[in-house]
């Protein structure tokens, strides 16, 4: 079944109240959310290579009236969905999970250097991307977090749309540039790239994962970082989020997206989601019974950093 | 005022060069659109209005407590912005810290030590629309200066340069272009759109417009007119009066001392800046707060379009 | 006043064990460098990682976070899921370029001169390494 088909018989049936997807954008290459509440609008639902935004965040952000709701999902998007649920933010049952198999999303960022591209002049095909005419690999093209996704179709699913071209590309270890410099210039990135940020908060409000009522990074009392963006606040801030987000961060890469200088930041989350990987055998958004890594231990736990 | 026609023309080499004499800076747009060799900043705001600055120093010795105010330093600067951008200066932050008595002196300092100058537009871009809040692309209004490239060089009107008088290919030139922002230009708002908007406060529309919305920031962190700032005491012995931005999209915002918080829900907020910038600001100083340049668009996370939610609002009214 | 610099590390150390250690490290007369501020927590498993960041923030060189030992935790099992944290921190921030900046141990109550050696250890690590890389762009309040 398409997704078209599978999003209106949902909503002619009254499966749902609302399926949660993408709409044409009010520029070339980018969508919107949209809450389609109307069969007859499911005209308008697209799925592109465009379509990074994690819809999984606005799951908490729902209008009244919804109780049921059909979500569109990417592989990352229905691990945050588990991810959710599994901390008890949302009831399994009223969550209708269409899984989407996902080619990896385009770093629009790339495509500036055509002046005055079109969209139709834009196509996906296998593992290529032809650009006005020309082909180049698909993977030069793909955000950062999706050139390393290991789960490009959702794991938990209630319905799986068909016709989806999920390319076989191989995982690409994206750290691995960064990991091979020496400690001095790896600080001097990092040092560069916490001080450009302006602290606008869209990484952090973009992350389906991120929903505390009051963030820490607006506590008064106590306060661990004031609001102004120099490097030292922007270290605890980005650093302090990426604790909390450990054994948590489903690797979408919405944070990168969002960001408005295009600062790196997903490269942190992916780091910890790594250590979590290795050391404590857990991945978010995967398994919806597997405990959570920080409220268990093992007593053979890494110990060799410890004096 | 628009060009007027009368101005010069001379090389770019040599307008470059003038610009050079002292400390010059580019905003963004500029320095995407013209090349200069000048360092940037995303908006004029980021020289009036820094987005941390401190205002006073303060320590405690000899059982008293000694404040120090840290004024700016007035360094002459020249910055070189969109017409969108100056317009921003002139008719909103000038409003602003200008505006009523007293005065911000921090502001005031900068102000006076800045030389606007204005790079007028050859296009639309897909996110402009500076036509539709009373702006115009070759608008000289509120610079000091006015520079425009032609195909055979720059176009200056103002004061400092000497050049050419415009030849009669480069006038062609500059009505053609005249008339193709004229074609292409979006069209100003309705007239009423400032009452309209602040009569539909109360209506159901603004749940579904504000649904979207990340209620991040980044938007008015960007935006060359947004201005609202926040004042903490860093230190406590010792420190100082801090200065920062803040946004009216956080949730503690308007949150008061008594945790009360009038706009606690997203959808609030977001009223709040529609209405601020197209309602509540032109009701009450005759222009927009917004100048239409676009940065909220083209960087929105989510491509939430102001100018689609001033048009549904405006159309539910009509 | 221009003498030389020193490192100021914060220890977080916990009251059942580290703190006692240190304690007796002070009343046996052992010497260690004077270079840390100690701050007594309730049990390791209770520093929240924004402690060690807020400490580094606010200037700190180096950040010591000391328990009791694997298995002998005055609550059972704080120091278990403090490892665990600690973990993702330390590699996260060694990742960032910031190894050795922050550092864990396990001291136990009867560990007076083990105390004095980690200190040791960790203020010249922290010396090597020179002032917090955060320092940069001070501003008006910030102490000299």
């Amino acid at each position: 079944m398409t997704l078209h088909d599978a999003a209106r018989k949902l909503l002619e049936e009254h499966k749902v109240q609302g399926v949660l997807g993408y709409r044409k954008g009010s520029l070339p290459f980018r969508t919107r959310p949209y809450l389609f509440r109307d069969p007859c609008e499911i005209e308008e639902l697209v799925f592109t290579p465009f379509c990074g935004l994690n819809l999984a965040r606005y799951l908490l952000f729902l209008p009244q009236g919804i109780e049921r709701v059909a979500i569109v999902a990417k592989g990352c998007d229905g691990r945050a969905c588990v991810a959710l649920v599994r901390e008890n933010r949302l009831r399994r049952e009223n969550l209708l999970i269409l899984g989407v198999p996902c080619p990896g999303m385009v770093d629009t960022r790339k495509l500036a250097e055509w002046e005055g591209l079109k969209e139709h002049e834009v196509t996906l095909r296998g593992g290529e991307i032809v650009v006005r005419g020309v082909a180049y690999p698909l993977a030069s093209f793909l955000d950062a977090s999706c050139r390393r996704c290991r789960y490009r179709s959702p794991l938990v699913y209630d319905i799986l749309v068909e016709g989806g071209e999920v390319p076989s590309l191989p995982q690409e270890d994206t750290l691995r540039e960064l990991r091979s410099l020496p400690e001095e210039k790896r600080w001097e990135f990092f040092r560069k790239e916490l001080s450009r940020c302006i602290r606008c908060y869209a990484c952090r409000n973009a992350c389906p994962m991120c929903y505390c009522k009051e963030c820490f990074a607006e506590s008064h009392k106590p306060s661990f970082l004031h609001p102004s963006p120099t490097l030292r606040d922007n270290f605890v801030f980005h650093i302090g989020r990426a604790m909390h987000l450990a054994g948590r961060c489903v690797e979408c890469g919405a944070c990168e997206r969002a960001c408005p200088l295009g600062i790196p930041i997903a490269t942190m989350f992916l780091a910890v989601s790594d250590t979590v990987r290795e050391h404590f055998a857990f991945e978010a958004g995967v398994d919806v019974t597997a405990p959570a890594p920080f409220v268990t231990y093992r007593e053979d736990d890494p110990n060799a950093f410890i004096r | 005022m628009r060009l007027s026609g009368n101005g010069v023309v001379v090389t770019r080499e040599a307008f470059l060069e003038w610009l050079s004499r002292g400390k010059t800076f580019v905003t963004e747009t500029v320095a995407r659109r013209f090349h200069p060799p000048f360092p940037s900043v995303p908006t004029p705001k980021a020289v009036l209005l820094p987005q941390h600055e401190a205002l006073y120093r303060f320590f405690w010795a000899r059982r008293t407590w000694n404040v120090h105010p840290l004024p700016p330093e007035g360094t002459p600067i020249l910055l070189l912005a969109a017409p969108c951008e100056v317009k921003a200066v002139t008719d909103v932050l000038d409003a602003v810290f200008l505006g009523n008595a007293p005065q911000d002196p921090y502001y005031a300092t900068r102000r006076k030590n800045l030389i606007l100058g204005a790079l007028g537009c050859t296009f639309f871009e897909a996110t402009c629309f500076c036509t539709r809040v009373g702006g115009h692309p070759l608008s000289r209004e509120g610079a000091d200066f006015f520079a425009l490239p032609l195909s055979s060089g720059m176009y200056f009107e103002g004061e400092g340069v000497s050049g050419r008088p415009l030849a009669s290919s480069e006038k062609e030139e500059l009505e053609a272009l005249v008339a193709d922002l004229e074609k292409t230009a979006p069209p100003p708002f309705p007239e009423k759109t400032p009452e309209y908007l602040y009569e539909a406060f109360g209506r159901d529309i603004w749940e579904d417009i504000a649904w979207g919305c990340l209620n991040c920031g980044a938007c008015t962190f960007l935006c060359p007119t947004c201005f609202c700032f926040d004042l903490a005491l860093e230190g406590r012995l010792r420190g100082a009066m801090i200065r920062t931005w803040d946004s009216c999209m956080f949730p503690k915002f308007t949150l008061h001392a008594s945790s009360h918080n009038p706009r606690s829900h997203p959808m609030q907020r977001v009223r709040q800046r529609i209405l601020h910038k197209f309602s509540y600001h032109p009701l009450r100083k005759g222009v927009f707060g917004c100048v239409g340049c676009g940065r909220c668009v083209a960087l929105c996370p989510v491509n939430w379009d102001i100018r689609e939610a001033v048009e549904r609002v405006v159309s539910c009214a009509l | 006043m221009n003498s030389p610099w020193e490192p100021k590390i914060v220890a977080f150390l916990c009251h059942w064990c580290s703190y006692a250690g240190a304690d007796l490290a002070g009343v046996s007369r052992i010497q260690y460098p004077p270079n840390i501020r100690v701050v007594r927590v309730p049990c390791s498993g209770s520093v929240d990682p924004l402690y060690i960041l807020k400490a580094l923030r606010e200037g700190a060189d180096g950040v010591l976070v000391s328990g009791c030992h694997p298995g002998d935790c005055h609550y059972l099992s704080g120091n278990y899921f403090a490892r665990r944290k600690f973990l993702v921190l330390h590699e996260l921030l060694a990742f960032l370029g910031l190894r050795d900046r922050v550092h864990f141990s396990w001291v136990s109550a009867s560990e007076g001169q083990r105390f004095a050696d980690v200190v040791k250890a960790v203020t010249e690590a922290v010396r090597s390494l020179g002032p917090n890389p955060l320092r940069e762009g001070e501003s008006t309040c910030d102490a000299p």
